[in-house]
């Protein structure tokens, strides 16, 4: 079984140290709320109306123009960062295996999160929520964290439709919603349902290179890893053709959705090492700056 | 209704299908692998459109289609016949007279026509299983053929201008019915009698064509030179109507009416006409005015060919053999000294005087002193002789060679040579015969002999040209015989005519009581169907259902 280590966590705060300024979409953590207000951070001017207080009054401008404007500043948002990691048997898949890869993303990501005084939860499922890991906003929580992912095996069938829906409606505060699964079941309720609570959703879709490309052929029974089902074919290179177009367009089915809702999509091969991809990958898709 | 098997021992291959069950039973298994889900792999085989289809399919489909492919095979291999009782449809041979009366026209258009005509329908009747004999002078068999294919047959079929021979036919029809009961239907105008063989399996059906017999033909026809201006014609009529008839007789020689005479004649009588024509040469026609059911037999044609030989003499200088070739009258000569740039195209006879080409020529030649190819060993020299005898030949009709004496005469030791004229030492002529080379070698020198002198050397040379180049333009041949006239054939023009009083008796001649009993039987017989074929037509039917549901279905089982 794989095993994940502290030594990935160095890396991953070497990433951090590397990047100085890690801010997970627009400033995890620190976020910059739309509404502006009392924060630190000069954001704009507007005119002054009956009620404002006037520490906020620039005077300066008043001195030179004899105008009232009022310095507005980026209200800060305490936001928290919700995990969700696909635990289904069709996770069980590649090498290294899209579960082993994405318990990677999400400790990363949680680390990440955390670095930046982040509040992180992952959340593990499959037909329903199978467990719930706060980590608070405490660094110190990552390895509790390393410790159960270590723990968690791939099992049952998905529902992601059911689970997230369940899972947004328990959350009481806006949260970022980060999704790890292949997405070998229906999806798209669910995010429809978290988009219309207003949730950023972020889609981190795992594929392994034996979905890419079957690497079997001729006379085969395939069975569903979490139904058991069971179809009898003839896989040839036509075949394979057929299934790769098939592949493409349920691809390319999932990026469309993500575009309409407004939802954030990423889709990463097991090959490329998780490091890699949070370098180049997120860096330059803009989830990282 | 039952079915016989002509190939029995073919059914023996039915053993395959336990093989073909066994190995569908020890078949590999599918590999079975695990996926993460199936939901990519049901869309793909729908994009296939038929997945879903064949997977209602039974699963055993194809092993069906793989045991009924070889059953069929098989079966079509041992050649099954079905035997279906109905009535009058035996295994039919038809023989249909195909002699010149039955190209009389008291039916419209003939009685050969009318006959053709009822064949059909008896074909379509019983398509299957039917053998057809055209009954001429030697009886041609169809056979192996369906309805159709004799029908087209028939078409092509022309009356034949000659005598035919049903009896033959009929001896033919009884020997490959070959012990099975056969319908024999005889299609004629009864000019011709026959008779039924009395121990015959076979029954017999006699469909007679023809309802009256009034004709007047030409019967023979013979012309002779009588002297060197005046040719004498034969010509044999005969009146086969119940009435006396009255009518003329014209001679024609090319479209030129030489002579005309008026000819009465008594109820079946038959007399010899003479008439004598001058300058008669080319193609002459005798005919009878009459408008009677047979017009065929109303002319007689001649032909006289004129004998005008083209002789190419290659020679060093023979004046005795010059002269005694061009004492024939309209000989045409070209004497060559040698056998370069000459095209031999421009004549029918070549004379080789002692200078004898390396190789075969086709032809008609006389070679003096050798002849092509000729080996020196089967040459032997006889020196001094004189000629005892000669065979009898058209070349040596008239001729006197007795005592005759050579100087320098030389046998010739050859398969291919047949001798002709013999010495007291051996032979000195020879009838020389190899390919498409024909003529006469003579062993010795016409110098050197006193052959040249006597009165049988230009006989011998007229007699040699006469039959090398003559014909007789009266022959039958039966590439012509489709109409009386005149026919061109290999080079030669020939007078084509009927000549037979038998045909020229267009009257039915056969007995109606027979024909009464014969035809009055009318027992239960079978339809045969070969289903060899049809069984073929299934086997690549479904031959090619298991590769359309193989190609469908191993996308989704």
């Amino acid at each position: 079984m794989e095993i994940l280590d502290t030594e990935f966590l160095e890396k991953i705060e070497k990433l951090r140290l590397a990047v100085k300024k890690i801010r997970i979409i627009s400033n995890v953590g620190e976020r910059k709320s739309p509404k502006t207000g009392k924060g630190t951070e000069f954001s704009d001017y507007r005119t002054y109306q009956i009620g404002d207080e006037l520490r906020y009054l620039d005077w300066n401008i008043y001195a030179r123009f004899e105008k009232f404007l009022v310095k507005l500043f980026e209200e800060e948002e305490d936001l928290e960062v919700h995990i969700l990691l696909d635990s289904s048997l069709s996770m069980d898949f590649g090498i290294p295996t899209k579960f082993f890869y994405g318990k990677k993303l999400a400790l990363a990501f949680s680390y990440l999160s955390l670095s930046a005084w982040e509040k992180v939860t992952v959340t593990y499922f499959q037909d329903d929520i199978k467990g719930i890991i706060s980590l608070e906003r405490k660094r110190e929580n990552i390895f509790k964290l390393l410790d159960q992912l270590n723990k968690l095996e791939a099992q049952g069938k998905t529902n992601l439709n059911e689970v997230i829906k369940k899972y947004v409606s328990s959350l009481k505060r806006r949260a970022i919603l980060m999704v790890i699964s292949d997405f070998l079941s229906p999806y798209k309720d669910g995010i429809l349902y978290a988009r219309y609570k207003k949730l950023p959703v972020y889609l981190i879709h795992v594929i392994s290179e034996e979905e890419i490309s079957p690497p079997y052929e001729g006379n085969l029974q395939l069975i569903d890893s979490e139904t058991n089902e069971i179809i009898n074919l003839y896989l040839d290179k036509s075949l394979i053709e057929n299934y790769k177009k098939t592949l493409d367009k349920f691809l390319k089915d999932i990026e469309n959705f993500a575009l309409k809702t407004n939802a954030e999509y990423m889709r990463t091969s097991t090959v490329i090492p998780v490091e890699d991809l949070l370098f180049r990958y997120l860096r330059m898709g803009g989830w990282l700056k | 209704m039952n079915i016989k098997f002509l190939n029995p021992s073919f059914l023996f291959l039915l053993f395959l299908e336990a093989i073909i069950i066994i190995l569908y039973l020890i078949k590999p298994k599918r590999l079975k692998i695990k996926v993460p889900s199936l939901i990519l792999w049901e869309k793909t085989i729908e994009e296939k459109n038929l997945g879903r289809w064949f997977k209602k399919l039974p699963k055993n489909l194809l092993l069906l289609f793989q045991l009924l492919i070889l059953f069929f095979l098989v079966l079509s291999l041992s050649k099954p016949i079905l035997s279906l009782p109905s009535i009058g449809s035996k295994p039919t041979i038809i023989i249909l007279d195909s002699s010149a009366s039955m190209a009389s026209r008291d039916i419209l258009p003939s009685r050969f026509q009318e006959a053709k005509s009822e064949i059909i329908k008896l074909i379509k009747r019983n398509p299957f299983n039917i053998k057809m004999i055209i009954a001429k002078e030697k009886p041609e068999i169809i056979l192996n053929k369906n309805g159709r294919e004799i029908e087209k047959e028939l078409e092509k079929e022309k009356v034949f201008l000659g005598e035919g021979n049903l009896e033959e036919s009929i001896r033919k029809a009884e020997s490959i019915s070959k012990g099975i009961s056969h319908e024999i239907h005889i299609f004629t105008d009864g000019s011709d009698p026959i008779s039924i063989p009395k121990d015959s399996i076979n029954q017999y059906f006699l469909h007679i064509i023809g309802r009256e017999s009034f004709n007047i033909g030409i019967l023979d026809g013979r012309i002779f030179p009588k002297n060197e201006y005046i040719y004498e014609i034969f010509l044999k009529i005969g009146n086969f109507s119940h009435k006396p008839q009255e009518f003329n007789l014209r001679i024609i020689q090319d479209n030129n009416k030489l002579k005309e005479e008026k000819i009465r004649m008594e109820p079946k009588e038959i007399k010899v006409v003479k008439t004598e024509i001058t300058k008669a040469k080319g193609k002459i026609v005798g005919e009878i005015d009459v408008r009677d059911n047979l017009q065929e037999d109303n002319k007689a044609f001649f032909y006289i060919p004129t004998f005008s030989p083209k002789v190419l003499l290659i020679t060093l200088g023979n004046p005795f053999l010059e002269k005694a070739l061009r004492s024939i009258p309209n000989l045409k000569i070209d004497v060559k000294r040698d056998f370069i740039n000459v095209d031999l195209k421009n004549y029918n006879f070549y004379i080789f005087d002692g200078l004898i080409p390396y190789s075969d020529i086709s032809g008609n030649f006389l070679f003096i002193g050798g002849y092509p190819g000729i080996n020196p060993q089967n040459i032997e020299k006889i020196g001094k002789v004189k000629i005892l005898s000669w065979e009898e030949h058209p070349i040596t009709r008239f001729l006197q060679l007795y005592g005759i004496g050579i100087d320098n005469a030389y046998t010739f030791k050859d398969e291919n040579l047949k001798p002709l004229i013999y010495t007291d030492k051996g032979p000195v002529a020879y009838i020389y015969e190899k390919g498409n080379s024909k003529g006469i070698v003579l062993s010795f020198d016409l110098l050197s002999s006193s052959f040249i002198y006597s009165d049988s050397f230009p006989i011998f040379i007229y007699n040699l040209l006469r039959y090398y180049l003559s014909y007789d333009p009266q022959k039958r041949c039966d590439n012509y015989m489709d109409s009386p006239g005149f026919k061109e054939y290999n080079g030669y023009l020939y007078a084509v005519n009927i000549f037979s009083q038998k045909e020229s008796d267009i009257s039915n001649k056969i007995n109606m009581e027979t024909k009464k009993e014969e035809s009055k039987k009318e027992e239960k017989g079978f339809i045969q169907i070969d289903l060899s074929k049809p069984l073929i037509f299934l086997v690549f039917l479904l031959l090619i259902m298991e590769i359309f549901f193989y190609q469908g279905g191993k996308y989704y089982s």
